[in-house]
């Protein structure tokens, strides 16, 4: 067990960071806590970003950031917890604002503006719009790391094969795009020219330019580590298992494993260790030995039970202690 | 059949246009060209706003993105779409 | 005696749902609900829409496969684990064949192939699966059983399946009125009406949005009726969780979902925490605890409805969930008069 710190020496050109695994075994808290470290002692210009709907970075850290866009908590230290409602509410008034520049209108036309409104309401939206903010973000390059925790398992592995879907129907609709261009010549003697289309035909080339960059970036293990927080619990456990395999049906490298909420053993030895609190760390081990066997060679981190919940910044730098320098061994 | 722009033009003089192509549909190779070209701009309209119609293809989020190129062809494409196949069921009985 | 017991004395309430933040103990909360009814004579499901189940471990013993089954130990106790595969299978079956019907109708020659595998890739199907299923036993087993629990996702989901209802609604309102529009314009422009009418009148599309947005509406208009559907919410006595509920508690609002109340899962016990012998860690527990409580007290009270203490074992087996429900009805920690006092 060496910890987070060593797996960065070993990757320098290691820029982005996702923390993927169920919700509350504390991948937000990893997140916050590698954050923290990063920008306070390594001193590196830092971008946490919470996907996750469940945990909360603006509990963690204290402070309401929730759709406050890029917050700087402490020197180095950025935290965007994203408001994806009002970032598509946003989306929607630019593309309404959009057609009528373009066409000179006064107003929508009926179904235009159904059809806009309506489509918050599709399901895959909320994620589409968070997926975006994440390419948005990293595309734009001013940060050295990026720490991303992910929604609850499914949601998490379904984004990272989002952007290999989405490239895919953009690649088509180009494609259709393209093909029809040829005829183009034919069909604009009946015509003039149309400046429009090539603008369209840029708009999808630039989609598919951020979603490929991005796509890119997740698949590059040299540039992007992947890390399963699990707990030593059954559930976690399958979780973990079930995430490697889809992990590597994506072809996605798992840089790691972090244990989290380890009761030291020495609990046993102390007689006035409670009976619930002895059955758990006797529980704990027998799941503790699954993990070594199961992902012996991933683990990197083991992060241990605090008697304090991990939030602000003294409990922060506790955790980061554990989760960079790794002491405790299995 | 145009997907883009020269909205005004393509309001009035659509039945013209569509006249125009379709007279041209009986001559050689042209009438591939444009077969293809329309079969494409199906496909595309289809693939952008198919939600409209019931079938949700690409996500909305970038549905929304495209939107506003496709706004003028939006009544057109829906009229064709089922305009055609009378037409052609006409023709061929 | 508690507030609880008020609430699943009402026979109309038949519709149950836990939620919270992961691993707070929504199953075990969910199943103890579950036991509570069944054991009172009444025939109960306890569903899990989890993506990963774990009622079978729970009450250790297969529930798995899909099927709703019998719990043994239990009587009038059922089990389901709903597995979605099988509707995704359907969901791409069927997007595929409007998908092939509709480039035949328009004429257009091309391989649908490459355009139904990008169709049926969309991500929101196992999310809308998941939906579909809860849909299905609300509406489907409300007559086999007197009352449903079901085990939800984590919060977010949980909330989302139930409030996506009124989402989807607006959403297939608009693509039946889009469609009933462009099939009428196929009258319209049609030189042979009455041919189309027969033709609308048997659209499979449109005949299975409207179906879908009926069921939709009738399960709408169940979930948001406080006589019939109570959501439970899971906190343990910590600053997440409780920010958690308190968020979600507010969502779930939002979308007219009626809130049963909140359930203080894993209190650490006066007598253990003040122990003369206990050990430092215990103690800071519990002052962390103490803490909690007060703010759950001064934030929440109104809503507290049951309690549940930290079990010395993890809860597994028809007889440790027998427990749980009777605490769920009966425990009080015993330092809340106290803290009331000082609240």
């Amino acid at each position: 067990m060496t910890g987070l710190l060593e797996y960065f020496e070993k990757n320098p050109e290691t820029s982005v960071v996702i923390f993927a695994g169920k919700g509350g075994l504390g991948k937000t808290t990893c997140s916050a806590a590698l954050s923290y470290y990063m920008a306070t002692v390594q001193q590196r210009r830092v971008l946490c970003f919470s996907t996750d709907p469940q945990a909360s970075l603006s509990d963690i850290f204290e402070r309401d950031l929730f759709g406050k866009g890029e917050i700087e908590i402490v020197p180095n230290l950025f935290v965007v917890e994203i408001d994806a409602d009002k970032r598509i509410k946003e989306y929607q008034e630019e593309v309404k604002r959009k057609i009528l520049d373009m066409y000179k209108l006064d107003k929508l036309p009926e179904e235009v503006e159904e059809y806009i409104e309506s489509a918050s309401a599709e399901p895959a939206m909320y994620e589409s719009a968070t997926y975006d903010a994440m390419a948005e973000l990293v595309a734009r390059g001013e940060y050295d790391l990026y720490v991303f925790d992910m929604p609850p398992f499914g949601h998490g592995v379904r984004m990272v094969a989002m952007a290999e879907i989405l490239a895919k129907w953009v690649d088509k609709i180009t494609e259709a795009r393209e093909e029809a261009r040829k005829y183009e010549a034919v069909a604009a003697t009946l015509r003039g020219k149309r400046v429009e289309e090539d603008e369209l035909l840029k708009e999808l080339l630039e989609i598919k330019k951020k979603m490929s960059f991005f796509t890119e970036l997740l698949t590059d293990s040299r540039k992007t580590a992947f890390f399963m927080v699990l707990v030593p619990e059954k559930m976690a456990i399958l979780d973990t298992e079930r995430a490697l395999e889809m992990f590597e049906a994506l072809g996605i490298r798992m840089s790691g494993v972090v244990v989290n909420q380890v009761y030291p053993r020495e609990l046993l030895d102390d007689p006035k260790t409670p009976e619930f609190l002895r059955n758990k760390v006797v529980s704990q081990q027998k799941y503790l030995e699954e993990i070594k066997e199961k992902f012996g060679k991933y683990i990197v981190a083991v992060i241990p039970a605090f008697d304090r919940e991990p939030k602000g910044f003294e409990m922060l730098k506790l955790v980061s202690e554990h989760l960079m320098k790794s002491r405790i061994e299995l | 059949m145009p997907l883009i722009g020269s909205e005004k033009k393509e309001k009035k003089g659509e039945g013209g246009i569509k006249g125009v192509l379709y007279g041209m549909a009986v001559h050689g190779s042209v009438t591939a060209f444009l077969k293809t070209r329309m079969y494409m701009e199906h496909l595309f309209m289809l693939m952008t706003l198919g939600d409209m119609l019931g079938f949700p293809i690409i996500p909305p989020y970038y549905s929304l993105k495209l939107l506003p190129y496709v706004v003028p062809n939006i009544k057109a494409w829906k009229m064709r779409m089922f305009r055609e196949r009378d037409f052609t069921d006409l023709i061929t009985s | 005696m508690n507030r609880l017991r008020d609430i699943l004395s009402k026979k109309t309430l038949r519709y149950m749902f836990t939620g919270g933040k992961g691993g707070v103990g929504k199953t075990v909360v969910a199943a103890g609900l579950a036991y509570y009814f069944a054991s009172s004579g009444e025939k109960t499901l306890l569903a899990s829409l989890n993506p990963v189940h774990s009622l079978s471990s729970l009450f250790a013993q297969d529930l798995t496969g899909g099927v709703i089954k019998r719990v043994e130990g239990v009587e009038n106790l059922y089990a389901i684990e709903v597995e979605i595969d099988d509707i995704v299978e359907r969901y791409k079956e069927n997007i595929a064949r409007r998908l092939k019907e509709f480039l035949k109708w328009a004429d257009i020659p091309l391989d649908p192939k490459p355009f139904i595998e990008i169709a049926t890739t969309n991500p929101a199907f196992q999310e809308s699966a998941m939906f579909d299923k809860m849909m299905d036993i609300v509406l489907q087993e409300a007559q086999n059983f007197d009352r449903i629990v079901f085990d939800t996702a984590a919060v977010a989901n949980a909330v989302r399946l139930i409030g996506l209802s009124k989402i989807y609604g607006l959403w297939l309102a608009r693509m039946i009125k889009s469609r009933k529009e462009a099939l009428s314009l196929r009258v319209q422009l049609s030189f042979r009406k009455e041919k189309v009418m027969e033709e609308i009148k048997k659209d499979p599309l449109m005949a299975d949005l409207i179906s879908m947005n009926e069921k939709f509406s009738k399960v709408r208009k169940i979930l948001t009726n406080s006589e019939e559907t109570a959501f439970f919410f899971v906190t343990l006595p910590l600053s997440l969780p409780i920010a958690v509920v308190k968020r979600f508690i507010n969502m779930v609002r939002a979308y007219d979902i009626p809130v049963g109340g909140v359930v203080v899962n894993q209190i650490i016990e006066r007598k253990l925490g003040e122990a003369e012998d206990a050990t430092a860690y215990i103690k800071n527990k519990y002052r962390e605890q103490l803490h909690y409580m007060e703010i759950i007290e001064r934030d929440l009270g109104s809503l507290v409805v049951a309690y549940l203490p930290m079990y010395p074992r993890e809860v597994v087996g028809v007889e440790m969930v027998a427990k749980l429900a009777e605490d769920l009805l009966e425990y009080k920690p015993d330092f809340l008069e106290e803290l009331r006092v000082e609240a």
